[in-house]
């Protein structure tokens, strides 16, 4: 491996690069018009321009991808996170024109990425899965799924997503009409009217375990994060280690992850997620994501391991230097994505010119950022700006650095959450740790947090 | 009759103008009003990029003259080829790609000259 291809843009593209630097590698970032004159394209070896503005016609397009790889003499290809991260069909061509993928193979990618599959493969592993039925036909078959689960159970749209055709039932008497109800939503919105049924949990926490797999079938765990703290399923703040979740049940979750990557011989850097239900001490599979992920810093102040550079050495054929008793887990880290968005607009995206930007700086804080003075960011792709993490002796001690962090944060120009999540560390939900995935939601209808950003809508 | 300028005068001057090197020319002459001025060179030069990044496979050489519709030459990807139409009529001056380079997207490829047909 000498030359690699970066398949991405904004922060992950310029932490790749910088890994690749570190490990002698040149690199070649694949960037669109509107992407031309970014940090990372003056940061790698050679830019070259793959498509116009919009992603679908660049950074989403496999064929000019692979082709600027191929023209530009690159042996390896990293695809970031998001884009054509998880794409199988990739991962595939890339191996068919005799070069590395950076990532697993096409067939892992592809049998983790369905979400039948990787249950069954779950199963298969004797990891837990969320207790439900698969296919609900009518009434009787909605009664048959609340004695096998137990109540409360959701109702969901096998075609759906969104929240659409989703109905909560915590009661046998109202089975029927929430039956109804889904079945009438989820034909209107998907022209689909399957329904299944999977146990409700109403307090849950995001726990997810980050691991290692080598190509000679060595695989570790780097211990877990916490990430409960999400506004639409989109994550907002990300922790580690997962100190609100009883020290027996993480030990599991994290033997579950390798179990689970070892049977499907994974290779590269991944990250097994779970549900933890707060009330019953019970935990389950969510989903595999084979990727790096935007929140591989916090496991990286933890560890002391490189995430990104583990990934080039596994690509590369080489054996985890790793054995699972390096991994210790020092202190407690905390990530907050800083986005472009105007949360009193319902965090309407906000492109536009960055005028001041003086990220913080000091000992135990990290800023992964593309952004600078001038930069203009572009209205086509994604809104996140910046991760500020840090790292305390323990999570008292990092959320009082990430309040000081925030604070020190100076940014002109356009409307970003800097604002929001300043508000949102300092609630003492947060500071108990009392929290769920669907708390975010909750504190924004409050209005005294509302107040103190000026008010919010949507 | 009126007095003005005959055909001939007129290709006399067109001609005289032309090879002057003037930039404009204003004359009246009985009823006949000729006005004559030199179209810049380079505003008469447009480029033709290339609709997709991969390596460029010339179909047309300098001096060859083109339709809108006339394909230059087609870009060739991992999986497709793209033809690279010349969108003007015209006549090619120069390649700026030669056959067989590697090309980004809207790189330049050739240069037509406009309505030189």
């Amino acid at each position: 491996m000498k030359r690699v291809f970066v398949a991405n843009r904004g922060e992950i593209a310029l932490r790749i690069i910088r890994a690749c630097e570190a490990a002698g590698l040149e690199t070649v970032l694949g960037v669109s018009e509107a992407d031309r004159a970014s940090l990372p394209a003056r940061q790698a070896t050679r830019a070259v321009c793959i498509g116009p503005a919009p992603s679908a016609e660049s950074y989403l397009n496999v064929d000019a991808v692979v082709s600027a790889a191929l023209g530009t003499g690159c042996d390896a290809l990293h695809p970031g996170y998001g884009f054509l991260a998880e794409n199988a069909d990739l991962a595939d061509f890339c191996a068919q024109q005799g070069f590395t993928f950076i990532g697993p193979r096409a067939q892992t990618i592809r049998e983790l990425g369905d979400k039948i599959s990787a249950r069954r493969l779950a199963q298969a592993a004797g990891v837990p899965v969320v207790p439900g039925r698969d296919r609900l036909d009518s009434h009787a078959d909605a009664l048959a799924a609340i004695d096998e689960i137990g109540l409360p159970i959701l109702l969901k749209a096998t075609a759906g997503g969104g929240g659409r055709g989703m109905q909560v039932v915590r009661d046998r008497d109202r089975v029927a009409s929430a039956f109804d109800t889904a079945r009438a939503e989820a034909r209107a919105a998907f022209g689909d009217g399957t329904l299944y049924a999977e146990r409700f949990v109403a307090r849950a926490r995001h726990v997810e375990v980050q691991v290692l797999g080598d190509c000679h079938g060595k695989v570790i765990h780097l211990g877990e994060r916490d990430c409960t703290l999400q506004r639409r399923h989109q994550k907002i703040v990300e922790e580690g280690p997962a100190t609100h979740v009883p020290a027996g049940v993480v030990a599991r979750m994290r033997q579950a992850a390798v179990d689970l990557a070892a049977s499907v011989g994974y290779q590269g850097a991944g990250t097994v997620e779970f549900i933890f239900d707060q009330d019953t001490g019970a935990f389950h599979f969510l989903e595999v994501n084979t990727r790096i992920q935007v929140e591989h810093p916090v496991t990286e102040m933890l560890t002391g391991v490189d995430l990104v550079g583990q990934q080039l050495r596994i690509a590369a054929g080489e054996p985890l230097d790793l054995n699972q008793d390096d991994i210790v887990l020092t202190g407690h880290a905390i990530e907050c994505r800083i986005n472009a968005e105007a949360v009193s607009r319902g965090f309407w995206p906000t492109p536009g010119e960055i005028v001041t930007w003086q990220p913080p700086e000091g000992p135990g804080i990290r800023v992964d950022s593309h952004c600078h003075p001038g930069y203009v960011v572009p209205p086509f792709y994604d809104s996140m700006l910046a991760k500020l993490i840090v790292h305390g002796t323990d999570r008292s001690d990092a959320l009082r650095r990430m309040t000081e962090a925030l604070a020190a944060f100076r940014q002109t120009g356009i409307d970003t959450t800097l604002d929001f999540l300043r508000a949102l560390i300092e609630r003492p939900e947060v500071l108990a740790n009392d929290v769920s995935t669907r708390w975010v939601e909750t504190v924004l209808e409050q209005p005294d947090f509302a107040a103190r950003l000026g008010g919010i809508r949507g | 009759m009126t007095v003005g300028l005959s055909e001939a005068d007129i290709a006399r001057l067109v001609h005289a103008f032309r090879h002057g090197g003037s930039a404009a020319l204003d004359l009246s002459f009985g009823a006949t009003r000729l006005r004559l001025g030199a179209v810049r060179a380079e505003t008469s030069v447009e480029p033709v990029t290339a609709p997709m990044v991969g390596v460029f496979c010339a179909e047309v050489a300098p001096g060859n003259t083109v339709q809108p519709d006339s394909i230059l030459g087609r870009i060739r990807s991992v999986r497709a080829e793209t033809p690279v139409r010349a969108g003007r009529a015209g006549v090619i001056t120069a390649l700026a790609a030669a056959d067989g380079d590697f090309v980004e997207y809207n790189a330049r490829l050739a240069e037509i000259r406009i309505g030189a047909g």
